[in-house]
C-alpha cells in the first residue's frame, strides 16, 4: 500500500521552506472519489490542487466521509502566521487557484505601522507582504473581515460551504442554517481551491440534531448579555455538543448572535446551536426533543458570576479594544452617540476594528472624522491579535470581547471586559 | 505476540510509519504553547508543562483553541526539527488533523476510550500507516 505522503519532506532541508514542488502518492482508502477527484489527487491538475485535495481526503478519511460534495463558497481564516502561510504558498506555487468565492480574515493594515510608530521585525513585514502576494496568486477575495457573513457573503438555508474562523462557523450554521464543519483555516482554504469538501459531520442533516437541551431561566437582554451567555454555556457543555436553547425572552440582534456564537466557540468547541423561535432549523427539532437528552438549566446567578469575572478589574487602563469580531456600523455609531461630544482621555488608545466595507460607509458619512475628533480610531483590515499593537503589551485595557481578551493574553495584555456604554465611560475617564 | 505489546487497528495518516516513547496527557492541547527551539511545553497550568515533545508519540484527548495557532505551533516545531514523532488523538477535529498534515506528523485516530486509557501507562508506541494500526508497548 502506498504511503499517504511524499517520500521527501520539506523538513529534511535546513532553513526555510524552499517552495519546491513535490510529487505525491496518495490514494483514498475508504472514500469514494470521482474520476476527476482521483485525477486531482494524483497530480494531473498540478501539485497545488493535489496538495489541497490531499488535505481534504486526509480529513475525509479521518472522519468517515463517504465522498466529496460541492460547496458554494469558503472563508479562509487568514492570519499571516507562518504555518498558515506555508500551506497557502505551497498551493500557490503549485498553480492552485480558487474554484469558488473565498473570503479572508484580516491580517493587519500596514499603514498602522506609521500611525502607531512601532518597530516591527523584518519577519513581521515579510510575512505580511508574502501573505498579500499569496492571496493574489490564489485569487481569493481579500475581504479582510472576520464577519463577511454580515457584509458580503451570505449563504442560504441548506447551502454547503466551508467556513473557518471560530466566530463565523457558528453563525453560518446556526443563524443561516447553512452547512459547514468547524474547519481549520487551511482546510477551508483547501475546500475553496477544490470547490468541494468531505461529506461528514455537520454537512449531513442527520448530524445536526440537538444533543443537549438548555433551558434559560434568566433574562438575557442586549448583545453583551448574549456574549456572556455564550461564554458561560461553553463552560458547562461538552465539546462538539449541539445545544437547543429555549425560553429566550428577548429577540437577539445580529450582533448579539455574532457574539453568542463567537464566545461559545472560544470557551469551547461548538459550531452549531439552535434557539427556539430564532434560528431557522430549530423548528425541525422542537417536537422531537426526547426525554433522554441531557438538560441544562441556566440561572441568573450563572450569568451574573460570569459578568463579575469578566469585569473584576478596577483601575487605570491604557487602551480600549473594540471589534473582535469586527464591529458593525450600528455599534460604531452607538459609541459616537454615547460620547455625546466628550473626548477620550488623551493617553488612551480607543480602537475600534471593523471591515473595509463598514469603514468606507462610515468615512463617506463623515462618522470617521467625527470619531477621530473625539479621540476614537476606527481601523480597517486588521485583527486585534496582531504584532503591530505592541504599545498595549504588558498593560491593561478594556474590551467588550472576551475573545479578544483570551487571545491577547498570549501577547501579555490583560483586559477588563465591559459592555459598550461602560467601554465608552472607561475611555473618557481612563479608568475602568 | 509479546505479552507486553498490544496491537490496535485504527486510522493512521502520515508520510511514514513512526514510533517513539509516549508522552500522555488527559488535557486538550494546543501546540502553539510550546517552545519551538527546545520542544518544551510552556503552557502554564497544563499537565505537560516543562515536558519535551521532540521525537515523542504524544497522546491527547483532543486539540483546543484557534486553528491558525495550532497549525503554526506544530509547523514551528517541525521547522526546528523538534516535532513529535507521532500523535494519537482520542477526539480529533479538523484543526488537529490539519496541523498534523501541514507539519507532516503521523497521526492516529479512531481509537476508543479503553485504548486511550491503555496508553496512559504505556512506554512507547509505533504508528503504522501501511497497516492502519498502533503497536503499544509496556
Amino acid at each position: 500500500m502506498e504511503s499517504l505522503f511524499p517520500t521527501s519532506s520539506i523538513f529534511s532541508k535546513q532553513g526555510n521552506v524552499s517552495g519546491k514542488i513535490f510529487n505525491f502518492g496518495m490514494t483514498a482508502k475508504n472514500m469514494f472519489l470521482t474520476n476527476n477527484e482521483e485525477e486531482i489527487l494524483s497530480g494531473e491538475h498540478g501539485s497545488g490542487f493535489q496538495y489541497a485535495m490531499e488535505l481534504l481526503v486526509t480529513i475525509g478519511e479521518t472522519f468517515g466521509a463517504d465522498k466529496m460534495i460541492d460547496i458554494t463558497r469558503a472563508h479562509w481564516a487568514l492570519s499571516g502566521q507562518e504555518g498558515d502561510l506555508y500551506f497557502a504558498k505551497r498551493l500557490a506555487e503549485g498553480g492552485a487557484k480558487t474554484r469558488v468565492p473565498v473570503t479572508t480574515n484580516p491580517d493587519w493594515d500596514p499603514q498602522l505601522r506609521t500611525q502607531f510608530r512601532v518597530d516591527l521585525t523584518e519577519n513581521d513585514l515579510t510575512l505580511l507582504r508574502d501573505t498579500m502576494e499569496t492571496c493574489d496568486k490564489l485569487n481569493v477575495i481579500k475581504s479582510f473581515s472576520c464577519t463577511p457573513f454580515l457584509e458580503c457573503s451570505h449563504p442560504l438555508l441548506g447551502e454547503h460551504v466551508s467556513y473557518s474562523e471560530s466566530s463565523a462557523s457558528p453563525f453560518i450554521n446556526s443563524v443561516y442554517g447553512a452547512f459547514t464543519n468547524r474547519e481549520s483555516s487551511v482546510s477551508a482554504l483547501a475546500a475553496g481551491i477544490i470547490g468541494k469538501t468531505p461529506n461528514y459531520g455537520l454537512q449531513l442533516k442527520e448530524n445536526r440534531a440537538p444533543t443537549v437541551l438548555v433551558n434559560v431561566a434568566s433574562e438575557i437582554k442586549g448583545d453583551f448579555d448574549f456574549g456572556i451567555f455564550g461564554w458561560h454555556l461553553g463552560k458547562v457543555i461538552e465539546a462538539n455538543s449541539i445545544p437547543y436553547i429555549r425560553n429566550i425572552t428577548s429577540k437577539p440582534t445580529m450582533e448579539g448572535l455574532r457574539d453568542f456564537g463567537a464566545l461559545l466557540n472560544t470557551s469551547n468547541a461548538v459550531a452549531l446551536y439552535h434557539i427556539a423561535g430564532v434560528t431557522p432549523e430549530a423548528k425541525d427539532y422542537e417536537k422531537d426533543l426526547h426525554s433522554g437528552i441531557e438538560t441544562i438549566e441556566i440561572e441568573e446567578k450563572d450569568l451574573k458570576e460570569t459578568k463579575a469575572e469578566f469585569s473584576n478589574y478596577h483601575g487605570e487602563i491604557n487602551s480600549v479594544f473594540m471589534g473582535c469580531p469586527h464591529s458593525t456600523i450600528n455599534e460604531i455609531n452607538l459609541v459616537y452617540k454615547l460620547l455625546d461630544g466628550r473626548k477620550i482621555k488623551e493617553d488612551i488608545h480607543f480602537l475600534i476594528f471593523t471591515s473595509n466595507f463598514n469603514f468606507k460607509i462610515l468615512k463617506d458619512n463623515g462618522m470617521l472624522a467625527k470619531l477621530n475628533s473625539l479621540g476614537v480610531r476606527v481601523l480597517k483590515d486588521s485583527c486585534v491579535d496582531e504584532p503591530v499593537f505592541k504599545f498595549a503589551e504588558g498593560r491593561i485595557g478594556a474590551t467588550n470581547s472576551a475573545k479578544a481578551a483570551y487571545y491577547r493574553a498570549r501577547r501579555n495584555q490583560k483586559f477588563t471586559i465591559l459592555d459598550i456604554p461602560d467601554l465608552v465611560e472607561a475611555g473618557v475617564r481612563g479608568y475602568a | 505476540m509479546n505479552h507486553q505489546e498490544r496491537v490496535i487497528k485504527c486510522k493512521v495518516v502520515g508520510k511514514n510509519d513512526s514510533s517513539g516513547d509516549i508522552l500522555f496527557s488527559d488535557a486538550p492541547f494546543n501546540f502553539y504553547l510550546t517552545n519551538p527551539l527546545t520542544s518544551e511545553v510552556i503552557e502554564e497550568e497544563h499537565p505537560l508543562k516543562g515536558k519535551l515533545m521532540k521525537d515523542k508519540v504524544v497522546v491527547l484527548p483532543s486539540g483546543k483553541g484557534s486553528s491558525v495557532v495550532q497549525v503554526d505551533g506544530l509547523y514551528q516545531l517541525g521547522m526546528h526539527h523538534n516535532a513529535p514523532a507521532g500523535l494519537i488523538v482520542l477526539n480529533p477535529e479538523p484543526t488537529i488533523v490539519s496541523a498534523a498534515f501541514v507539519a507532516e506528523v503521523t497521526l492516529a485516530t479512531g481509537i476508543d476510550k479503553e485504548t486511550f486509557d491503555y496508553l496512559r501507562k504505556a512506554k512507547s508506541a509505533k504508528l503504522s500507516v501501511r497497516n492502519s494500526e498502533l503497536t503499544i508497548k509496556y
